[in-house]
Formats: structure tokens, C-alpha cells, sequence
């Protein structure tokens, strides 16, 4: 491993299971953008924050509407009555797209390799009183854009869904320190493993 | 914090204020009232309503009946009166109901209020657009806390700080 830095130290109260999925995640992220490559993409982010900030456009607006408007008037009540309407829609839509599309959702992000662009969502989770980190790798690669496409009679994508779960205590010391290269080597074998079965 | 942590906490402290603001809304569209909930400041309808209470308002289609409480704002004055309907004038429409109010606990009617300023001079009743809401329900001394926040306007400001800083900062 070339030393750049000395990478720094997360610790973490080892008896809080949410303070050592965080930092797992934490760790996990960092790990697949900086040493495996991936670019993080940021739609889940995005698509959350483009419907709250709707919600609240219409909020503030229909707020506004009703400032400057006496209540009395039909069309106040009816434009409050918008205004309300979508602020929840939008709400709604946001907490759906959280519940359905994102889930457990940590790290969505993808990389060009030589066999085509490779996608790669990894969701995490704990169960209360159950020491593991459960991890869920969903690879996807469209070889439609590889050099070497000509010759694959595979279908032009394909995807891979692989499950791992590791307890903390392989990770975490007495002190709960996080033991960085035992983490990284884990996730470096789950992301071989994960590539592995794809090519199969 | 880079700029979507930013932006996802504020959003986060938006969605707090407008959560509350917009069920308001929504209430006051239900109930037909602009301010379904106000705190009783003074004592003038002891003893069925004490400094502090909290009453619902809603305003209902069908006329306004005598023995009904009222919360009506008198032009030019700010603050709404909380008092009861002891005398009506009016042809059976909601629109061109004239109203007398009395607090139960004062010994004369409101003429005397509805005339306190001299551009009401000759207001004789309380209109159907100056009615706020009717009383349907109270919630008895709740709103000493609100009256409390509008006695020391500093404590209202520290604690909204206080509460958008943590929802800002929290991660």
C-alpha cells in the first residue's frame, strides 16, 4: 500500500451499534472512491433534495399568497389549498423515493473499466441486537461502450446482486478503533467476489 | 461539510418550519378560519375561560346564535376579543348578521369597546367581517407558555435558534 498520509483514526463507542454502522459506512464510502476507483454518483442526494425544495417552493409561495391576500377570498382559500396540497405530495414523493428506490443505500457510483462501465450500489444494515454488518453489492456493467464488445455474445448488461455480512468484531479493536486494513481487505475481497460472479 | 450536506440540512430545518407552518394552513382551510387557535389574554369570560387557555375556533356556515363565544377584531385594533354573543340583528342570512358581545365576566357590554377608537364612532355591533372564529373547544392554560414567549421575545428567538441550529447541524 503506497503511504501517503497517516490515515486517521475512527473510533467509536464499540457498544453503539449505529455509531459503528456510520462508521462503517463512513469507511466504506471513502474506500470505494478513493482506493477502488469508483465515481459517487449523487442522484439519490439530488432527487431528494430537487422534491424537498419543491415542497417548499410551494410552501413559501402559497405562504406568501396568503400574506398579502385577505383569508376571506375564495381564490386565497383555493391557492392556500394548492399550495398545501403539493407541499405534502412533495413530501410524500420524497419519503417514497427514500422508502422504495434509495433503501439502505450508502454508496452508488460507477467506474470505466476495460470490460465497459462498471455501476456499483452497496446498501447497508444493522439489526438491533445482532453484531453484523449486513452489506448488499448490486454491480451492473454495460459492455455496450467496451473495445472489446465485438466478441461478447453476453447480453449488453447484466447485474449482479451479492450479500456479505462480517460481525464488528473483526473490524473493531477492544478500544473500538477501526482496523482500516482489515476493513478494506474485507471490502476489497467482497468487491473480487462480487466482480467474480458477475463474469461468471 | 461540503455544499449537498448544506443544502440537505437546510432543507431539513425548511421542512421543520413548513411542516408546521402548512398543517396550520391546512387546519385553517378545514375549519374555515384563518387562526384556528388563539390564547385567551384576558379575564373578561372568567370563569369559563382563565388567562392562558387555548381555544379552537372554526367557523361554521349556519348563523351565529345568541349564548355563542365569539373572537372578533375590532378595526384599528390588533389584539381580538374573546367574548360571548348576548344579542342579534338579523333578516336569517350569516352575511348581515349584527351581533352584540359581552364578556361574561364584565359588567356592561362592548358598545363602549367597539367605540374606543374615534373612527368607530357609531358602531353599534360587531359584523360578520369582523368575526375571527367561534369558539368549539378550549384547552385550559396551554397557552401560557405562548403568552410567556410574547412576554420575552428573546426566549422565543433563542429557542427557534436553538432548534434550527441542532436539526442544521445534526447529521
Amino acid at each position: 500500500m503506497t503511504s501517503e498520509t497517516q490515515p486517521r483514526v475512527i473510533k467509536v463507542d464499540k457498544s453503539n451499534l449505529l455509531d459503528l454502522k456510520n462508521a462503517c459506512d463512513e469507511a466504506l464510502r471513502e474506500y470505494l472512491e478513493n482506493k477502488a476507483g469508483f465515481r459517487q454518483s449523487h442522484r439519490h442526494t439530488d432527487t431528494k433534495l430537487i422534491l424537498g425544495y419543491l415542497g417548499c417552493a410551494f410552501a413559501a409561495a402559497g405562504s406568501y399568497y396568503g400574506y398579502i391576500h385577505p383569508f376571506e377570498l375564495s381564490t386565497t382559500k383555493f391557492w392556500t389549498a394548492v399550495s398545501v396540497f403539493f407541499y405534502y405530495l412533495f413530501n410524500v414523493l420524497m419519503m417514497a423515493y427514500a422508502y422504495l428506490v434509495e433503501k439502505n443505500t450508502i454508496f452508488a457510483g460507477s467506474k470505466i473499466t476495460p470490460n465497459g462501465t462498471q455501476t456499483i450500489a452497496v446498501e447497508s444494515s444493522v439489526k438491533q441486537y445482532h453484531p453484523y454488518y449486513d452489506m448488499a453489492f448490486d454491480m451492473k456493467v454495460d459492455h455496450s461502450k467496451s473495445a472489446s464488445s465485438a466478441s461478447s455474445a453476453a447480453p449488453k448488461k447484466k447485474a449482479t446482486h451479492q450479500e456479505f455480512s462480517t460481525a464488528f468484531q473483526y473490524w473493531f479493536d477492544e478500544d473500538g478503533v477501526l482496523a482500516q486494513d482489515a476493513f478494506e481487505a474485507d471490502i476489497a475481497k467482497f468487491l473480487a467476489n462480487t466482480e467474480a460472479t458477475h463474469l461468471e | 461539510m461540503n455544499l449537498r450536506q448544506i443544502l440537505t440540512n437546510s432543507l431539513n430545518v425548511l421542512m421543520m418550519l413548513f411542516g408546521v407552518f402548512m398543517s396550520y394552513k391546512a387546519w385553517g382551510l378545514y375549519t374555515n378560519c384563518e387562526s384556528p387557535l388563539v390564547v385567551v389574554l384576558s379575564e373578561s369570560m372568567e370563569p369559563a375561560f382563565a388567562r392562558g387557555d387555548i381555544l379552537f375556533l372554526s367557523n361554521p356556515r349556519k348563523p351565529i346564535d345568541i349564548g355563542e363565544i365569539c373572537v372578533f377584531k375590532i378595526p384599528g385594533r390588533d389584539i381580538p376579543i374573546v367574548h360571548r354573543v348576548i344579542d342579534r340583528h338579523d333578516s336569517g342570512e350569516k352575511e348581515k348578521q349584527l351581533l352584540l358581545t359581552k364578556g361574561d365576566n364584565n359588567n356592561v357590554d362592548d358598545r363602549g369597546l367597539y367605540q374606543e377608537l374615534y373612527t368607530n364612532r357609531g358602531k353599534m355591533w360587531v359584523e360578520p367581517k369582523d368575526i375571527v372564529g367561534r369558539v368549539q373547544g378550549f384547552l385550559p392554560y396551554l397557552g401560557m407558555f405562548t403568552i410567556f414567549m410574547t412576554d420575552y421575545p428573546y426566549l422565543k428567538y433563542a429557542l427557534l435558534g436553538g432548534v434550527g441550529l441542532v436539526v442544521f447541524l445534526y447529521e
